[in-house]
């Protein structure tokens, strides 16, 4: 944890020459700052030294005997070894610096340092003026907060720091405005990542993440998180209706709506983690292997999405009465063991674009089903339509990218299956055309005739 | 619905502190939910609360700190102290105890807040009469003597509850309007709003309204 109360270090350690690529030949000295266990890098110029100096004798009241910095040259200024002795006095300057004001740095010092992006109070002050200003139209507006899990283990931390919040001059920049607007936030995004913040060795999903401050949770999304490090996500449970997971690797439901839990099962878990008011789950891409216990952990499910993971098969989700719209797409379901009716009940809305799929006869009693979505798999034969022929609610069917798409007369054949229900059809985002109509009440016909023969032929063989 | 919520001239900070046990958590439940929470957990470190009030035509932000009454915290909820322009002190009326310690609740209160800090005595639990330790009398004498606000509360029936907590707030205006408490000093505890502006809220409200809900699923 990167707080200055921990004490701060700072040296040169490096030089570094036309970092914007403009061919300016100013040298830039690399600084390294370190707080604890961890470290970041600024560039800084000569010229910043000096104007940082002027600001801190004149707010500071630093001593000009004590805290020297080195005095300008004009000319031969980018001598090595003038260049070489520079940087050993600005290292001292800046040691100098630190040890007069490092306890409590003042604005100008923590810009210089670049404290306001990776130092946890700095950060906070930062972030509370923000919400100060703005954070009652964010609460308006309805879009969701986004907060990294560092930015959330700062504020955790702060909780548990025995210092005041308020310095002096600026009340705007209080923590409790940060704790207040968590209290009544409704819609957050944790937006995690696995490398280093900006050029520091902090690594945001390294860091615990204690969800409790955020009272009046509604909408949750996560985006690249560590469900290692997630605590108190119940604090959510009663409030939260809509989920969002994304670039994970959560492997099951479990680890998601149980994560504050020792139990990663319902069984030893109990009625007290259930998420009553839990709409929407929307766990696409991920590695979930299993939805076990979903049924039982969010009763009140309505839409499900578990696009792009790793289901080799469909799971029974029949114990989720209200489901309405469930998405498999993009994994990799190949065979589909029984009627899909038996494991998804009544959805009207199924998504299973993207994967393994040749045969449709598993979806032949979806009788609820309204749009299926069949895109991008390995369908063959127009003749797997006619599973579909007695879906009676069924308005939008989509088969594109599959091989029976490019094959000839393909849409008419496909909805002449429909029968009478043909022109209610829309097929890959488009309704009959006239022309299509056409064709298909002579498909319609001509099979007609086809079965009153079948059937009359035995007939006249007597 | 939103405009509600948002709407407020004033952010007042408040803390409240005494013993263990006392119902500190309880009272700030019952003020900002309107609910007995029957088996509050031991506040760790900080809780927080917050709910929008008016005294005299005013909408103000409460911003409450509740802290942990266990000695183990009081390093930690001392710092809360600073800047609070409402403080107040719990103690339990079945509990002698809980009445022993507010001269030592009420030092750390005089030391770190400010002059200004509107300081209110609760006598919780006033649903126990029958258990009573402390008399009310007795308790009172004790407020006046130290200049302090009191009164007799439940957190179980929402008693006084109310009254205490806009009381503080009324105490905190008057001192706005009558120029003893200024505003612009750091540790009032005080705040304008930052845009008060009523007007420019209600059109950007608006403005988010005009794209009906596109990124609802």
């Amino acid at each position: 944890m990167a707080c200055f109360v921990q004490g701060i270090t700072a040296y040169i350690s490096g030089l570094v020459t036309d970092i914007h690529n403009t061919k300016d030949t100013a040298i830039w000295y690399k600084i390294q700052v370190v707080v604890k266990d961890v470290f970041w890098h600024v560039d800084r110029r000569y010229s910043d030294f000096e104007a940082l100096h002027r600001k801190l004798v004149e707010t500071q009241g630093i001593p000009r005997d004590n805290v020297v910095l080195p005095p300008k040259k004009l000319i031969g200024n980018k001598d090595p070894e003038f260049v070489e002795q520079r940087r050993a006095q600005l290292d001292i300057y800046l040691t100098n610096v630190l040890q007069l004001l490092g306890r409590n740095p003042p604005d100008d010092l923590a810009q210089f340092f670049n404290l306001h992006e990776y130092e946890i109070m700095f950060m906070l002050k930062k972030l509370a003026v923000d919400i100060f200003e703005k954070g009652d139209q964010i609460l308006c507006s309805g879009t969701p907060f986004i907060l990294s899990p560092y930015q959330i283990f700062a504020i955790n931390e702060r909780m548990k720091m025995a210092v005041p919040f308020l310095d002096s001059t600026d009340k705007r920049n209080d923590f409790t405005h940060i704790v207040d607007f968590c209290t009544n936030l409704k819609q957050l995004q944790i937006v995690g990542s696995n490398i280093p913040l900006g050029r520091s060795t902090i690594i945001p999903n390294q860091y615990d993440v204690d969800l409790s401050p955020f009272k009046s949770l509604e909408e949750i999304s996560f985006k690249m998180a560590n469900f290692n490090k997630i605590a108190a996500i119940g604090v959510g449970r009663e409030t939260v209706h809509r989920i969002s997971v994304q670039n994970s690797h959560l492997e099951s439901t479990n680890e998601l709506l149980l994560c504050d839990t020792v139990y990663k099962s319902f069984r030893d878990a109990g009625p007290s983690h259930v998420w009553p008011n839990l709409r929407s789950l929307h766990l696409s891409n991920n590695v979930i292997k299993s939805v076990e216990d979903i049924g039982k952990l969010a009763p009140k499910l309505r839409f499900f999405d578990l696009s792009f993971n790793q289901l080799h098969t469909v799971y029974n989700l029949t114990s989720l009465p209200e489901l309405e719209h469930v998405s498999y797409s993009g994994n990799v379901l190949s065979f589909i063991g029984c009627d899909m009716n038996v494991l998804l009940g009544n959805v009207t809305v199924l998504n299973m674009s993207q994967n393994q799929i040749e045969n449709l006869n598993v979806f032949s009693k979806l009788y609820s089903l309204t749009v299926l979505n069949l895109s991008c798999n390995v369908i063959n034969d127009v003749d797997e339509v006619a599973h579909l022929s007695d879906l009676p609610c069924l308005e939008v069917l989509i088969l594109t990218g599959n091989p029976v798409a490019s094959t000839v007369d393909y849409r008419v054949r496909a909805l002449a299956f429909f029968n009478e229900r043909a022109n209610d059809i829309s097929l890959d985002n488009e309704k009959a055309s006239l022309s299509e109509v056409d064709q298909i009440s002579i498909l319609q016909a001509i099979e007609q005739a086809r079965r009153t023969t079948l059937i009359n032929q035995p007939r006249l063989a007597f | 619905m939103s405009s509600g919520p948002y709407n407020y001239s004033y952010i007042f900070k408040y803390i409240i502190i005494g013993d263990m046990g006392v119902g500190k958590s309880c009272l700030l439940h019952q003020f900002t939910e309107k609910k007995f929470m029957a088996d509050c957990p031991h506040t760790i470190g900080v809780e927080f609360g917050t709910r929008i009030i008016e005294v005299s035509g005013q909408k103000i932000k409460l911003q409450i700190w509740d802290t942990a009454g266990q000695e183990r915290f009081r390093a930690v909820t001392r710092s809360y102290y600073r800047g609070a322009a409402g403080a107040l002190i719990i103690y339990d009326i079945t509990r002698r105890s809980t009445y022993n310690h507010l001269s030592s609740w009420l030092t750390d209160a005089r030391n770190l807040t400010n002059p200004n800090t509107v300081i209110f005595l609760i006598g919780n639990k006033s649903d126990l009469d029958a258990q009573r330790d402390v008399t009310y009398d007795e308790a009172k004498k004790f407020a006046d003597e130290n200049g302090l606000k009191f009164v007799e509360a439940s957190a179980k029936t929402g008693e006084n509850v109310e009254e205490a907590f806009l009381e503080t707030a009324k105490k905190i205006y008057e001192s706005i309007q009558d120029g003893s408490l200024d505003l612009n000093a750091a540790e009032s505890g005080v705040q304008k709003k930052p845009t008060a502006n009523g007007a420019r809220t209600l059109s950007s409200e608006n403005a988010e309204g005009r794209n009906p809900s596109s990124c609802s699923c």
